[in-house]
């Protein structure tokens, strides 16, 4: 009996990917205060430990660490596909695979019809101050793989934002 | 026959005793520095594969730098991601340099053989293999034989750099 228990935990082990494991030690514990779900750990990571997301974030205002709520997320992908995410209470949004798996890159170009097309636009309370990104996504989903730190560094844009006009 | 066999294991010896001198160096022949910033070429591949998730991260084995991903950033000028039509500055020649210095350093003798064959068999370098999708390559086959973005990488490498194709390939992909 202990042999087997033995042997199923070197299997489990020997099937764990280090590189992944690292990543996720990295991210650090959750906070106490806030349950595991849907408003955890903003601003980090998503596609990290959520292998059924397919895309996922966090949007702030312009002073990088004021979440929005509501915000639009809208995403063409290289093949034209569309969808539409919306932001939660503390900024947070993702696309689980189920729902739509985007066809990478995703990014600004001009298409066999010649109309421009933006792949990523985030519209907050303002719909004629969206954001849009300018360059693409290559193929990681978690928009804190490249937005991360608290502002534009020469490895990365700083936190997603979109400027939001107060009533 | 002794005699022979004596002269032979000298000469042999004689050759194996001979070194390279320490401080010998290979020369690459790399394709033209100048069309890869002028011609776009760098542009493009910064746009295609540099981004920040891919080739724009300094663990990559290929590492490209510009203003559409990594910043080279050498003397700390607070260089950030994105181009000029976003708020930010375009790539710098410093950039450029570092980009080239990148894809020739990859494989610099197969890079010296497709540019002193004149770019006939660029499928040689792993850069094109992998774009093309021959080569297994996380990003996928991202360019076809013929295309604007094979061009614009294709010619540069045979010596005449395809600007249009360059320029096409900028725009009409993500």
């Amino acid at each position: 009996m202990k042999v087997r228990v033995l042997i199923s935990v070197l299997v489990l082990a020997a099937c764990a990917d280090p590189v992944r494991s690292a990543e996720r030690s990295a991210l650090g514990p959750e906070d106490p205060g806030v349950p595991q779900g849907e408003t955890h750990r903003p601003g980090q990571p998503c596609l990290v430990c959520h292998d059924d997301f397919s895309m996922g974030g966090t949007i702030y205002q312009d002073d990088l660490t004021t979440p929005v709520e509501g915000a639009t997320i809208n995403l063409v992908d290289a093949d034209g596909n569309q969808f539409q995410a919306t932001s939660n209470s503390v900024g947070n949004f993702f696309i689980k695979k189920s729902d739509w798996q985007p066809v990478y890159p995703i990014g600004s170009y001009v298409d066999a019809n010649g109309n421009g097309v933006i792949g990523v636009t985030v519209v907050g309370t303002d719909p004629n101050n969206p954001a849009q990104m300018i360059t693409h996504i290559g193929r990681d989903g978690s928009c804190a793989t490249c937005h991360f730190g608290s502002g534009p560094t020469a490895d990365s844009p700083g936190p997603v934002y979109v400027t939001v006009v107060q009533p | 026959m002794k005699r022979l066999v004596l002269v032979g294991m000298a000469i042999a010896i004689g050759i194996g005793c001979t070194f390279a001198p320490a401080d010998e160096r290979t020369g690459v022949d790399g394709p033209d520095l100048g069309q890869f910033e002028t011609a776009g070429v760098g542009d493009f591949l910064d746009h295609r594969c540099g981004s920040l998730d891919c080739h724009g991260s300094a663990t990559r084995n290929l590492i490209m730098y510009g203003c559409y991903g990594l910043r080279l950033d050498p003397n700390g000028t607070g260089l950030a991601p994105g181009c000029r039509a976003s708020g930010g500055q375009n790539t710098q020649t410093q950039e450029y340099e570092a980009t080239y210095r990148s894809i020739v350093g990859l494989e610099p003798a197969v890079m010296t053989a497709v540019v002193q064959g004149g770019g006939a068999h660029p499928e040689l370098l792993t850069l094109v293999r992998k774009a093309r999708g021959w080569d297994s390559h996380k990003g996928g086959a991202l360019v076809t034989p013929g295309d604007d973005q094979d061009n614009c990488i294709t010619s540069w490498l045979a010596g005449n750099a395809d600007s249009t194709a360059c320029g096409n390939a900028l725009t009409n992909t993500p």
